[in-house]
């Protein structure tokens, strides 16, 4: 056991551009639509019909070049790759082989406090293929398969990184940082449970200070950036077992299985297949003027890391936090908006990061399903500032709003959630606790200091929460 | 450079199997044959020279052609399933893949 | 055998402005003539009487309402089977498509449709276009009027037999006696055409006299936004190119010079060209190069074949020999040659040596032809006797247009949107020789 094994993580990234149409056709690009409705004889590879580009699938492509710092390929075209698949209508993909839109980029991550740049080979286009469906669990258990070709044409952009990344730590850092700049370039929905983001791996091993690389497998199927985490964890440690047992490790396309917590082979990556590619002929070459893409560049909102840096040191938070904020558009933008309306950064931010993502988290639910706006945020706080309803109130009023999507106003209203803090209407309560709970007060009497957080909660209990707990308290010590 | 290579009843065999086409013993040979004959007729290119030249993948001079990202008429599923019928549940049917 | 069967198709339509025939008589002759002829020509896959009829009558009930102003509105046509006819059967003459429907028309079909055409049928063809003549169908060979021998083409039998008055099919092919007019690449739509390749034989109008073909292409002609390689031109009057002079026209002639092209450039002379013979450099490498391109696109193309959307299904248990024995049972002979042929000249290995090579050579000879340009108007040569012979297949190549004569097989060429040209020679030398100078046939 004496080797220091170093990992070699390559990435290959798939990301459906948030266009209306697809790529080669005017079919709608929706997701969840019934089985071959958003056909037509193009991206149903009918004989006869032929692909036009759709324009705005190169401004897409583009936007991503620029936001991943790649040049930007000024001549590109598209080529066949030919192979034979249920899923593809044509039984050829239509995609960029040599001549890509965008090549050498990089995205800078933040791995533990160390900045690391990992670059980015290349971004081509390519189409999307139709969805399979298996009559039984699983394709090697089915005795025939169903077609659906709604996704078939569906505009992708890939994008290939170098083998740059050093650990599955790393990689999962990566698609996370990948997937908020794609957000904030706005060509994307990047949503990986709907399949617009799909992250494939190319995994190796090799002792520490060997400079050639060690055999790679490919891993699929890991739905989420945890699933992408655990999955290369896995993999690792079993290309170290082959090897230190002295053996070689097969090169091969592997399947993350969630269920059982293992990678299993797919195929054996032996005979590749020719793909014979070569240029499409039914397609033109895609120039671009270099102007054009200058003014393209211009347009780009304020990506991560930008934005990142600005909420540190305009909203003063810290790193961490200012890092959670911005992992996703939709939430940073929440935030700021929230804040302002309601200029607290820190409780803002606070909330944000403990009360909402707490309750998101827990219904399985993205930031943008959320029914709460900013303003109603901005709202429940300046109530609690006010005083006018207590901390724990606020929070009840939040999880309310979650699923309702009520102004807070109306909620307190409605529920009768004011927090009382009227002295008067206080000492009467107070005094009732005191006089039913006389052991309590015999204890507290006695030097038990948690006997008044109980009793404090006697009056909480009466008065249904609302009673302004630092009155409470300040009112049962004059009183015992 | 062209070197005339033989083309063997195998390289039929393998080509047959990426263009997904069943051939009998006699068809293998018998395209292997005539692929010999049109290589040897080939061998002309060996004469022409190349060298610096650009493919002309394209016959026009055409580039940037496009079209608007606004959604047009489809099919219905009916029309699309019309010519098959081979299909369940709206979708097209293939028998086991593996 | 009825007069109208002799007229012109812009002759035809004088007497249909004039109200002297009815659209539906019209059709009527034409409908008895394919009746009594296919038996022997079989140059037809699917015929559209009702179709053809129903348009006859719409027509009718336009002219009795005013004045009918489509066009092409009563014409005859034959259509290739491979231009894709909504809800009727397209074939491409294979066994593969047999029954198969197309659920949209090709945008050609649609353009001569509303022009007021009416469709006779859908004319036999090698399968896929692929093969020399119609015996490559999977189907029947067409047989040439009074005659034993093949036609290549159903659509030059179905012409030349009087079925109807033109045809939109490839017109690279022996046209016989006919003139066949194929436009520069782009010009027109290849939205809804069935074909194996993409970059090469191209559609084109075949007709019995040159102003029938003007008058059909000029109608078909045009930018179809579902084309990426549709040319933005502005469509011409073809018409009117017929009567303009040849006045300076340096014509150059390629290749050996028969006894047909000399008395053809002797009449062109005297109208005013200048005849000189040239030489191509590329001469020798045209037919393999387009062989290389053509099976290659081929390949691609057909791969879509597979029984799971349309077309020919073999019963399978499993996906592999779905697609093995549907494509195998699909295709004739010559189109596996051609897809075995294909994936070869892609492969890995080959690619540089084949496709590549082939696309470089494809660059020379444009390049050439390119020069040859401009010091020559038009290009007159017989080397097309055969399909496969280079100056059939040159313009294939270039995507330069191209006009089959009806004489010794004999094929003008001109360069990129050159139809002017070939329109002004083709209608002189039809003069010239209706006026009685015979020519010496084929």
């Amino acid at each position: 056991m004496g080797t220091k094994w170093e990992t070699v993580i390559g990435l290959e990234i798939h990301v459906e551009l948030k266009t209306k149409t697809k790529i080669f056709c005017a079919c709608p690009h929706e997701f969840g639509a019934r089985e071959n409705t958003h056909v037509c004889p193009v991206c149903l590879g009918l004989p006869g019909a032929l692909p036009v580009l759709n324009k705005e699938v190169v401004t897409d492509a583009v936007l991503a070049g620029l936001a991943l710092n790649c040049t930007i390929e000024l001549y590109s075209k598209f080529d066949r790759k030919n192979y034979f698949y249920p899923d593809l209508p044509t039984a050829y993909q239509i995609t960029q082989y040599d001549q890509p839109i965008c090549r050498q980029g990089y995205l800078e991550i933040d791995c533990s406090g160390k900045k690391r740049q990992i670059r980015i080979n290349r971004i081509h286009l390519e189409e999307d293929a139709g969805k399979l469906l298996h009559s039984g669990t699983s394709i090697t258990t089915s005795q025939y398969s169903l077609v659906d070709y709604n996704r078939a044409g569906i505009p992708l952009i890939e994008i290939v990184t170098e083998p740059d990344l050093r650990s599955p730590e790393e990689a999962r850092l990566f698609l996370e940082q990948l997937h908020a700049l794609l957000e904030y370039s706005g060509v994307s929905d990047v949503k990986m449970a709907e399949g617009s983001l799909r992250c494939d791996a190319n995994i190796s091993v090799r002792p520490f200070g060997v400079q050639e690389l060690g055999v790679k497998t490919e891993i699929k199927n890991m739905n989420s950036f945890r699933a992408l985490e655990k999955a290369l964890l896995y993999e690792v440690a079993r290309q170290k077992a082959v090897l230190e047992a002295g053996e070689i490790v097969e090169s091969e396309t592997r399947t993350w299985e969630e269920n059982e917590g293992r990678t299993a082979v797919m195929r054996s990556k032996g005979e590749a297949t020719d793909y014979r590619y070569f240029p499409d002929p039914d397609l033109v070459p895609v120039v671009l003027e270099a102007e054009w893409v200058a003014a393209l560049k211009d347009t780009l909102p304020e990506l991560p890391q930008a934005r990142k840096q600005r909420f540190i040191k305009e909203f003063e938070l810290s790193a961490y936090d200012a890092g959670v904020l911005i992992s996703s558009r939709v939430l940073a933008e929440f935030f700021e908006q929230t804040v302002a309306l309601y200029n607290e950064p820190k409780e803002v931010a606070n909330w944000i990061m403990v009360e909402y993502l707490g309750l998101l988290n827990a219904h399985n639910l993205e930031i943008g399903d959320s029914k709460i706006k900013p303003a109603q945020l901005a709202g429940l706080l300046q109530r609690q500032k006010e005083g006018k309803i207590s901390g724990k109130i606020a929070k009840k009023v939040f999880a309310e709003m979650f699923q309702s999507g009520q102004d807070p106003e109306e909620i307190i209203k409605e529920k009768g959630l004011l927090q009382i803090s009227d002295e008067a209407a206080l000492v009467l309560i107070v005094e009732q606790v005191i006089t039913a709970n006389s052991q309590s007060v015999e204890d507290y009497r006695g030097g038990k200091k948690k006997a008044l957080g109980f009793l404090v909660g006697q009056v909480m209990k009466e008065t249904k929460g609302r009673a302004n707990p630092g009155l409470v308290n300040k009112l049962l010590k004059e009183k015992l | 450079m062209i070197k005339l290579l033989k083309v063997t009843k195998q390289v039929v065999v393998k080509l047959a199997d990426l263009a997904m086409l069943e051939l009998r013993n006699g068809e293998s040979l018998s395209i292997a044959q005539a692929l010999q004959s049109k290589l040897e007729h080939l061998a002309i290119f060996n004469e022409v020279q190349t060298e610096g030249v650009r493919p002309l993948f394209y016959v026009s001079s055409a580039q940037n052609v496009f079209r608007e990202d606004q959604v047009g008429k489809c099919l219905t599923p009916q029309e699309a399933l019309a010519n098959t019928q081979e299909n369940a549940k709206g979708c097209f049917k293939v028998p086991r893949i593996v | 055998m009825s007069v109208l069967l002799d007229l012109a198709g812009h002759q035809l339509q004088d007497l249909l402005e004039k109200e002297e025939i009815s659209h539906l008589e019209l059709f009527q002759t034409y409908w008895a003539r394919l009746q009594s002829v296919e038996p022997q020509l079989k140059a037809l896959l699917t015929t559209m009487e009702r179709e053809a009829k129903a348009q006859a009558e719409k027509l009718d009930e336009q002219r009795r309402g005013g004045a009918v102003t489509a066009p092409l509105a009563g014409i005859p046509l034959v259509l290739a089977d491979n231009l894709c006819t909504e809800g009727v059967q397209t074939t491409c003459a294979s066994r593969m498509l047999q029954d198969f429907r197309p659920p949209y028309e090709a945008t050609l079909v649609g353009k001569l449709r509303q022009a007021g055409a009416l469709f006779m049928g859908k004319s036999n063809l090698a399968e896929f276009d692929l093969g020399l003549t119609t015996e490559d169908s999977a189907f029947f060979a067409t047989h040439l009027p009074d005659s034993s021998e093949v036609a290549c083409s159903g659509a030059v039998a179905a012409l030349l037999g009087r079925e109807a008055v033109g045809a939109i099919s490839n017109a690279s092919l022996n046209t016989a006696g006919l003139f066949g007019l194929k436009p520069t690449a782009g010009l027109l739509s290849r939205y809804g055409v069935i074909t194996a390749t993409s970059s090469l034989k191209r559609l084109g109008c075949l007709t019995r006299n040159l102003t029938d073909c003007a008058l059909i292409l000029q109608t078909i002609c045009g930018f179809d936004q579902r084309d990426s390689l549709s040319l933005k031109r502005p469509v011409l009057d073809y018409r009117s190119f017929l009567k303009k002079d040849l006045k300076g026209l340096r014509i150059g002639i390629w290749g050996e010079i028969t006894p047909v092209l000399k008395e053809i450039s002797e009449k062109l002379q005297g109208e005013g060209a200048i005849c000189q013979t040239v030489s191509l450099a590329y001469e020798q490498v045209l037919l393999p190069v387009y062989q290389v391109l053509v099976a290659a696109e081929a390949s691609s193309n057909l791969a879509r074949f597979d029984g799971v959307r349309y077309g020919l299904r073999v019963e399978a248990p499993d996906l592999e020999t779905l697609y093995r024995k549907t494509r195998s049972q699909g295709w004739g002979k010559v189109v596996k040659q051609q897809i075995i042929e294909g994936t070869y000249f892609l492969s890995a290995q080959q690619y540089e040596t084949y496709y590549l090579k082939a696309l470089k050579l494809r660059a020379l000879i444009k390049e050439e032809m390119a020069q040859l340009w401009g010091k020559y108007d038009c290009l007159l040569t017989s080397l097309a006797q055969t399909a496969e012979c280079p100056g059939r297949i040159l313009a294939d190549l270039t995507g330069e247009p191209a006009l089959a004569l009806p004489w010794g097989s004999v094929v003008a060429l001109a360069p990129f949107c050159g139809e002017e040209v070939l329109f002004k020679v083709g209608a002189s030398l039809e003069r010239s020789y209706q006026e009685g100078g015979a020519s010496h046939g084929d």
